[in-house]
C-alpha cells in the first residue's frame, strides 16, 4: 500500500512536468524506463517544427527507418506523458 | 526580411522528404572571389531556383525571434535540376598504362583483418572495369575468401573468417597444370584453422588490366569518373605478387613469422608504410605501379607486425603498415557544379546561404562565410566561426543511431526529416562522433558532402528541451545578437585561421567565439594564445571549448582528423597503438592531456555536462568589485539567465569551470556561478580517476559554469561564459536581458 502510494506520487510529479530538474528517485525510474534495447523503443519524428510530432518506434538498425505510428502530440510534454504511462502500465 | 512558411503537406502530417541537398567548395571567400556549389535533388524536380542571402537568425522555434535573413542578390536564378549520387567506401585505385599478362608462376599475398560480415561481397584486390574485372580476390557473402576469374567463381574457401583477426590470404599460380592455390592462414589466433584449396586446369589467363582496385572493385568511365563497388571493410597490410609459386609449407611459415622478408623477386609489392601522411601508394616492385588511396581510408593503423613494443607510427612505420577501409568513408562527393557566385566587391562579411529552393517547398540552404579582404579596413569585431567544430559534427548520427540516447537527453528522441535521411543513405557519410559499420570510429570528416546539421531551420536533438541548438544554429543567435545590436563585425572561419594564421586576427580589438568551439588544431590554438599576447581581447561565449585537438590535411582541403586518446567525454576511442595522426604525426586527444588546457587559454575549461533543462549563475561577491563594475553595469540581478531557448536557462549542455590547477589565471575574477544542476548533469570522464557516486548535479560540486574575467600583462583582457546555453538566452524579452546586458557591456569595453 505504501509503496504503491509512494509510486503514485512519483507518478504524478513527472507527469506534472515532465521537462524539469527531478529528485533521484524519479530519475532511477526514468533510466530504467530510457536505458531500454533501441529496438521499438519509442522516439517522436517532427512533423511540423515546434508544432506536431509523431510517435515512431526506433528499428535499432542502421538503416532501418522508424516505424510511425498514428498518434501526434502537438507538445513534446504530453508526448513524454503519454509513452511514460504506456511504459509504467 | 522573408517569413518562414511550412508546406501543406507537412500540415497534412505527412513528413516532408529531404528532395534538395548540395555543398559548396569552400566554407569561406572573399569578395571579388568565386564560390561553386553543387546541388542534388530528388529525380521528381525538373527545376530549382537559387539566391544568395544573408543568414541572421536560423532557428525557426516561435518561443524566440523567429527566422531572419536578408536578400542580398535579388535576381533568383533557375538551373535544371540532377541527381546526383556519392560513391561512398574507401580504396586503393592504381591506375595502369598497359596490361600486364601473369603467364608464369606466381603468388599474391596479403595479411587482412576483415572487420564487418555484411553479407556482401568485399573486394579485396581485384582488376578491370566492374562488373568485368579480370580477376576478384574477395570475401564473398558467406565471408569465405573466394577468386573469381573473369567475373566468374573459379574457387572458394570453406573457412569463415572470424572478425577482427589478422589472416594471411592470398593464392598461387602454377604454370604447370594450370593450377590455382587459394589459401588463407589465421595469423597469431586460433579462432579458425589454415585452409588451402585447389583448382586445376586453370584455361583462362590472370591479367592486369585498364586498373587496380585494392578494397574495392573500380570503373573508370570515359569521362575519367571512378565509381567504386563490393567495398572491403577492415584492414590490409602490403599486398604483394611474387613472381614465382610459393610452397604451401613456406605461406605457413610466413603466417607463423608475419615480419619475414622473402627473398623472392617480387611483380608487384605496395608498401603502406610509404607516405603514411599522404594519399599516396607506393609500388616497389619493377613495374613502378603506383597509385593513391580515395575517400580517406584510415592510414597510420597497427599493422599485422604491431606488438606494442612502439606507439608512435613515425618511429617504427613497418609495425603501421596496414590501411583500414571502410565501405562509408567518404571524403569529397565529386558533384557537377549546379551554379557560381562571383561574391560582390564591398559586401559585408559574415554568414550567408545559397538558398536552393523550388516550387514545392523543397528547399536547402548552404551556408558559407565572407571574410573581408586582405586589404580591406576590418571591423573592430571579429566572430571566429568553428567549422572545425562543424565538420567533427558533420551528419552525426548520435539520435537516431546513438546508444542510450534517451537517457542521456533526459526525454524522448526527436528525429528531423535530417536524421532519417542521413540514416538511409549512409554514403553522406559520418561524423566524428559516430563509428562506422564495422563499429571503428571516424577518425576523419571533410566538408565536401552535403552535411544537413549545418544548416538554418535544423533543430538538433543535441540541444536540450527548447530549440535545439546545436554548433551552427545556435551560433546563429550570437549573429543575430550582434546584428540586432547593430554592432559591425568581420566573420573567418577556422580553416582561414589555419591557413593564415596569426595575421587574420591580428588586427581586431576583440574576437568572439562561437556557443561550442571544441575542436582546434595546434596553429589555431598558438595564434589564439600568439592574439592574447599582443593584447587582443577575446570574448568566449560558450562551453567545452579548445577541448580536443585536430589536424587540418595540408593538401586535401576542408578534412579534418581527430584521434580520440587517452580520456574524455567521447562516443569512441582509438585504439590502442593508433592514438598519433596520420596527417602531420601528431599526438591526439584532449588539449588537457596535451598538457594545454583550456582554462590557460580561456581560464576556465569543460566541467559537467546535461542535456535536459539548463540552470542559472548566481552572481558572487567578486562580481561586485570596482574593477570589473563596467561588466554589470545597469545590471541589478543576483540570478542571471534563468531564461533562454536551451532548456530554460543560459546555463547548460556543457559547462566549464575555473580552477587554478589546470592552468586558469590566478588574477582571474569569478563574477558569477551556475548552480542547482539537474541529476542528467554528470561531472567530466576525464576527471574521474576512482569513480565516486557523487557524480551528477546535485552532489558533484564541478558541475557548473563559472562566469570569469581576467587581464593578461599584454593588456589582453578575456571573458567567458562556460555555457552552450548562453547564446540561447541572448534574444529573450526581444535583447533586453541580463545576459545580453551583461555581454554588450563586455564588447562596448573590448571595442574602445
Amino acid at each position: 500500500m505504501e509503496k504503491n502510494l509512494k509510486k503514485n506520487k512519483l507518478f504524478k510529479e513527472f507527469l506534472k512536468q515532465p521537462f524539469a530538474k527531478h529528485n533521484l528517485e524519479i530519475l532511477k525510474l526514468l533510466n530504467n524506463l530510457r536505458s531500454i534495447k533501441t529496438k521499438n523503443k519509442y522516439c517522436l519524428i517532427c512533423v511540423k517544427p515546434f508544432k506536431l510530432w509523431q510517435l515512431a518506434k526506433m528499428s535499432g538498425e542502421r538503416g532501418v527507418p522508424p516505424k510511425k505510428i498514428n498518434k501526434f502530440f502537438k507538445n513534446l510534454e504530453d508526448a513524454e506523458r503519454y509513452v511514460f504511462k504506456i511504459r509504467t502500465k | 526580411m522573408r517569413k518562414d512558411t511550412y508546406s501543406k503537406s507537412a500540415q497534412n502530417n505527412k513528413m516532408i522528404e529531404k528532395k534538395i541537398v548540395g555543398y559548396s567548395d569552400a566554407l569561406s571567400v572573399r569578395p571579388k572571389d568565386k564560390i561553386s556549389f553543387m546541388i542534388s535533388c530528388d529525380p521528381e524536380i525538373k527545376f530549382i531556383n537559387s539566391r544568395f542571402v544573408k543568414l541572421i537568425q536560423g532557428d525557426t522555434n516561435p518561443e524566440g525571434p523567429g527566422f531572419k535573413e536578408k536578400v542580398v542578390e535579388y535576381d533568383v536564378k533557375k538551373y535544371k535540376a540532377i541527381n546526383q549520387k556519392i560513391y561512398s567506401g574507401s580504396y586503393i585505385y592504381i591506375p595502369l598504362k598497359k596490361e600486364i599478362k601473369l603467364l608464369k608462376d606466381f603468388t599474391f599475398m596479403a595479411f587482412i583483418m576483415p572487420t564487418l560480415n555484411n553479407k556482401k561481397n568485399q573486394s579485396i584486390v581485384t582488376s578491370g572495369n566492374y562488373p568485368n574485372n579480370s580477376f576478384d580476390l574477395l570475401i564473398n557473402k558467406n565471408f569465405c575468401l573466394e577468386l573469381n576469374l573473369e567475373n566468374k567463381r573459379l574457387v572458394s574457401l570453406k573457412n569463415k573468417f572470424v572478425k577482427k583477426n589478422w589472416y594471411l590470404i592470398g593464392f598461387t599460380f602454377l604454370k604447370e597444370n594450370n593450377r590455382i592455390d587459394l589459401f588463407q592462414f589465421p595469423i597469431n589466433h586460433e579462432n579458425t584453422s589454415y585452409e588451402i584449396r585447389t583448382k586445376t586446369q586453370i584455361r583462362k589467363i590472370f591479367k592486369l588490366s585498364k586498373n587496380i582496385g585494392i578494397a574495392s572493385s573500380v570503373i573508370k568511365n570515359k569521362q575519367g569518373i571512378i565509381k567504386n563497388f563490393n567495398n572491403f571493410n577492415g584492414k590490409i597490410d602490403n599486398p604483394k605478387f611474387f613472381a614465382k609459386h610459393v610452397s604451401h609449407s613456406t605461406i605457413s611459415y610466413i603466417a607463423k613469422n608475419p615480419g619475414l622478408n622473402l627473398k623472392l623477386k617480387k611483380i608487384i609489392y605496395w608498401d603502406f608504410a610509404k607516405h603514411i601522411s599522404s594519399d599516396k601508394i607506393i609500388d616497389k616492385g619493377p613495374h613502378k605501379l603506383d597509385g593513391y588511396t580515395v575517400n580517406f581510408p584510415a592510414r597510420a593503423m597497427k599493422g599485422v607486425l604491431w606488438d606494442g613494443e612502439e606507439f608512435n607510427w613515425k618511429h617504427k612505420p613497418s609495425h603501421y603498415s596496414a590501411i583500414h577501409f571502410h565501405d562509408d568513408d567518404i571524403y569529397d562527393a565529386k558533384w557537377k557544379k549546379t551554379f557560381d557566385w562571383i561574391v560582390p566587391e564591398g559586401i559585408k562579411s559574415g554568414l550567408y546561404c545559397a538558398h536552393v529552393y523550388d516550387n514545392n517547398n523543397n528547399e536547402d540552404y548552404i551556408p558559407f562565410t565572407i571574410i573581408p579582404s586582405k586589404r580591406s579596413k576590418k571591423n573592430k569585431i571579429l566572430f571566429l566561426v568553428p567549422t572545425a567544430s562543424y565538420i567533427a559534427y558533420a551528419n552525426d548520427h548520435n539520435a537516431i543511431n546513438g546508444q542510450n540516447y534517451e537517457m542521456l537527453m533526459g526525454r524522448l528522441t526527436v528525429l528531423q526529416k535530417e536524421d532519417i535521411f542521413l540514416d538511409k543513405h549512409r554514403e553522406f557519410g559520418l561524423s566524428t562522433y559516430d563509428t562506422h559499420s564495422d563499429g571503428s570510429g571516424v577518425c576523419y570528416s571533410s566538408r565536401l558532402r552535403p552535411i544537413l546539421n549545418m544548416r538554418p531551420k535544423y533543430s538538433s536533438s543535441n540541444g536540450g528541451v527548447g530549440s535545439g541548438l546545436w554548433q551552427f544554429n545556435a551560433d546563429t543567435h550570437i549573429i543575430d545578437w550582434l546584428e540586432h545590436k547593430n554592432y559591425e563585425y568581420d566573420t573567418i572561419t577556422d580553416e582561414d585561421l589555419e591557413k593564415e594564421g596569426i595575421d587574420i586576427i591580428k588586427d581586431y580589438k576583440v574576437i568572439l567565439t562561437s556557443s561550442h568551439p571544441e575542436y582546434h588544431s595546434t596553429k589555431c590554438w598558438d595564434s589564439i594564445n600568439k592574439y592574447q599576447s599582443m593584447g587582443g581581447n577575446l570574448m568566449y561565449l560558450g562551453g567545452n571549448g579548445w577541448y580536443w585537438r585536430i589536424v587540418w590535411d595540408k593538401k586535401f582541403p576542408g578534412i579534418i582528423e581527430v584521434r580520440r586518446a587517452e580520456g574524455g567525454v567521447r562516443s569512441w576511442e582509438a585504439e590502442a597503438g593508433e592514438y598519433y595522426h596520420s596527417f602531420n604525426g601528431e599526438y591526439g586527444g584532449l588539449w588537457r592531456r596535451l598538457g594545454r588546457a583550456p582554462n590557460k587559454l580561456l581560464g576556465i575549461g569543460f566541467s559537467g555536462q546535461g542535456f535536459d533543462v539548463s540552470s542559472y549563475y548566481r552572481r558572487t561577491k567578486q562580481s561586485y568589485l570596482k574593477e570589473v563594475e563596467f561588466i554589470f553595469d545597469n545590471v541589478e540581478d543576483e540570478i542571471l539567465g534563468d531564461f533562454g531557448l536551451v532548456g530554460g536557462g543560459a546555463a547548460g549542455l556543457e559547462l566549464d569551470r575555473y580552477d587554478q590547477n589546470l592552468g586558469s589565471p590566478k588574477n582571474c575574477y569569478i563574477l558569477a556561478t551556475s548552480e542547482n544542476h539537474s541529476d542528467l548533469y554528470l561531472g567530466v570522464t576525464e576527471e574521474i580517476g576512482v569513480n565516486m557516486p557523487n557524480q551528477s548535479g546535485s552532489q558533484n560540486p564541478n558541475v557548473k559554469a563559472d562566469l570569469v574575467y581576467f587581464k593578461k600583462n599584454s593588456g589582453s583582457k578575456n571573458f567567458a561564459t562556460g555555457s552552450i546555453a548562453w547564446s540561447g538566452s541572448l534574444s529573450f524579452n526581444n535583447y533586453n536581458n541580463n545576459i545580453s546586458k551583461i555581454t554588450s557591456n563586455v564588447l562596448n569595453n573590448f571595442i574602445k
